[in-house]
């Protein structure tokens, strides 16, 4: 799994590609949390590019949403379609975690 | 004797199921407790086997205590072994004429199983069961010596008379098919009786019918795995070795004129019934010493050939094991514990429906799971049933108790999501429905774990809401999948249906156990903090 990543002033957005299952997952979960603690941030990860999303995923995101709450630090998914919109469905994950529909309108709800 | 072959396979087959159906987890404690020394454990064998003459009831009640960390293989050996003497006794009792005490047997059970209480229709199914049994081996003994006066049957049995290696590889093949050398053994005994065969052909009947037992034991053994091949590999280990030894000793004496296995059984008994009923007994019980002897490095042996499988490993028990504390509240504490576990090994089960196209690995860590559940509900039941047991005591009794139905639940239903999803899988494997669920599903369980491990508020109330009628999400994709655009046939359709059914039935099990969980607050593990000392400090439990 690759991961591009671009920041700009308090914004972050993470482009991960390729499968998130149990081998990536670990990675994964290091970046997210490094990015997290070194400065407060606005997270916002493209999921289109991510090909496969294990259930475990969805425990990291979620670990991180946790950590950001209550302050002015955020969590956005944006890009999400085919398999991947499907497992955020089934898990009912898409009523807990701010989801968007593309990186305009995620960077527009977190300005 | 047509009839009496029928009956008597009908009734082998009853009491088994039935017997089955009795290995209850207060019956198995008491055999797992019966077995801790090698005597007792070989008594318990041939107990069983002459009441219930069925090893496969045996091997299932072996393989499950094995396999819930009740009984250890080495503590199951010797009651192969002497299960095995047991079949030998078990077939010199079917030469005896017993009609009377069949009858009366047959009469007495069928009375209670019509007349008596619910919960004694096991009982009573397994002891109508045994008279059957007998009955059909007495019909069988009547219509065979009919058949002696028939021409062509005597003119049969005159063409493949002398022949002890035709005899050979007719029991063992007859076994093979009829699946039970002690039903074989019996038939070829009645024909023994009626002078239709002669004590040589017999013996070596007697060894075939032995080995061909083993060889469907391997053949079924090839799909098995852990803790089942091992007791199917070390029943083909004792025929083989037997067979090894006494085939040749067999010739020795025939072409010697050596007084060995035959002499033996000759001087025993005049009776050609009983004398190949004391070859069969012979059999099973001469290599028992030398297993005896080899206990330990037999069962290292075979954990090497099939180690136990990793649902086997994390289903057995590490926090019930030994006996139950006195404090009722620390007893409730390592029920809680040991459910953790259960779940984080129903969770590990969701590798098996990935992917999959076939249940029969969920199916077999579906069942390692519920011998643990069943160990826990035991412990659970054995709580409750203490006496100054506190109001909070009652309370945790109750959660933890819909925790378990719930996941008793949840297993059925995972066992039916696992049918679905293959069959799915096999037939339209275009559709990324069947992999989006398990992931989906995967989520929601971690959710849960979560909760039963920290009983943290902020997991609570996410597990509800992702379990709740608004968040969850399988209405939409049932909605997306039906509208059409993915042109599915109508079975396919109600594949799908029944799939997504299920689905949301798992998703509601997992937050009702998630409220049962929110219910029982927050674990004071610092009350077990002394009593997991103690446990480490003796071994009993790892850290």
């Amino acid at each position: 799994m690759n991961f591009e990543i671009y920041k700009e002033n308090d914004i972050c957005i993470l482009r991960p590609t390729g499968r998130m299952d149990k081998e990536t997952i670990p990675e994964f979960e290091e970046l997210l949390f490094s990015l997290i603690d070194s400065t407060p941030v606005k997270l916002l990860i493209d999921m289109q590019r991510v090909t496969f999303l294990a259930g475990a995923a969805l425990g990291v995101l979620l670990a991180v949403a946790k950590r950001l709450s209550g302050g002015a630090d955020r969590l956005c998914l944006f890009g999400l379609s085919g398999r991947t919109r499907e497992v955020f469905e089934v898990s009912g994950f898409v009523s807990i975690l701010e989801i968007h529909s593309d990186e305009i309108s995620a960077r527009g709800e977190v300005r | 004797m047509f009839a009496g072959l029928g009956l008597f396979f009908f009734a082998m087959h009853f009491l088994c199921v039935n017997l089955k159906r009795l290995a209850d987890q207060r019956l198995r404690q008491r055999i797992a407790k019966l077995t801790s020394t090698t005597p007792a454990a070989m008594l318990v064998g041939a107990v069983m086997i002459v009441m219930t003459q069925s090893g496969s009831a045996l091997v299932f009640l072996l393989v499950g205590l094995v396999r819930a960390g009740m009984m250890t293989l080495k503590q199951a050996q010797p009651v192969v072994l002497g299960a095995n003497v047991g079949a030998g006794l078990v077939v010199l009792f079917l030469t005896m004429d017993i009609r009377i005490a069949v009858l009366l047997l047959i009469g007495v059970a069928g009375l209670l199983y019509a007349f008596s209480a619910q919960n004694r229709e096991r009982v009573t199914g397994a002891a109508i069961s045994v008279g059957l049994l007998f009955l059909g081996m007495q019909i069988m003994r009547d219509g065979a010596s009919q058949l002696e006066a028939t021409d062509w049957f005597a003119r049969f049995v005159e063409s493949s008379a002398g022949s002890p290696l035709l005899a050979f590889f007719a029991g063992a093949a007859l076994t093979f098919f009829a699946q039970s050398s002690v039903a074989v053994t019996a038939v070829m005994i009645v024909f023994l009786q009626s002078g239709l065969m002669g004590l040589q052909d017999g013996v070596m009947f007697v060894y075939g019918a032995n080995i061909g037992g083993s060889l469907l034991m391997m053949v079924l053994s090839a799909n098995l795995s852990g803790v089942q091949r091992q007791v199917a590999l070390y029943k083909f280990g004792f025929n083989l070795v037997a067979a090894l030894i006494l085939v040749p000793l067999f010739y020795v004496e025939l072409f010697t004129g050596a007084p060995l296995v035959i002499a033996f059984v000759s001087a025993l008994s005049e009776n050609a019934g009983t004398q190949a009923a004391l070859a069969y007994a012979f059999f099973n019980a001469f290599p028992v010493p030398l297993f005896l002897v080899l206990l330990g490095p037999t069962a290292s042996l075979l954990r090497k050939i099939s180690p136990e499988t990793r649902s086997e490993l994390g289903a057995k028990a590490k926090y019930l094991a030994s006996s139950a504390p006195d404090q009722p509240a620390i007893a409730l504490r390592l029920v809680d514990l040991e459910t953790k576990r259960l779940l984080d090994l129903i969770s590990t089960g969701f590798e098996a429906l990935r992917q999959s196209r076939d249940v029969k690995k969920l199916r077999e860590h579906l069942d390692a799971a519920e011998l643990l559940r069943k160990v826990i509900l035991e412990a659970l039941n054995d709580a409750a049933s203490r006496r100054s047991l506190s109001i909070e005591d009652y309370e945790r009794i109750d959660m933890l108790m819909r925790v378990h139905y719930a996941i008793g639940a949840m297993r059925d239903a995972l066992e039916e999501l696992g049918a679905e999803l293959a069959c799915l899988r096999r037939k339209r494997p275009d559709l990324s429905f069947s992999d989006s669920v398990v992931e989906g599903l995967d989520a929601i369980l971690a959710v849960l774990i979560s909760v039963a491990r920290r009983r943290d508020e902020h997991d609570i109330e996410v597990l509800l809401r992702l379990t709740s009628k608004e968040g969850n999400g399988i209405n939409t994709i049932r909605l997306a999948y039906l509208q059409g655009e993915h042109l599915l046939k109508p079975q396919d359709r109600e594949h799908l249906l029944n799939a997504m059914n299920v689905c949301e039935r798992l998703i509601w099990l997992f937050g009702e156990t998630g409220k049962a969980y929110g219910s029982l607050g927050r674990a004071q593990v610092e009350l077990l903090a002394p009593f997991l000392e103690e446990q480490r400090r003796s071994g009993r439990v790892t850290a």
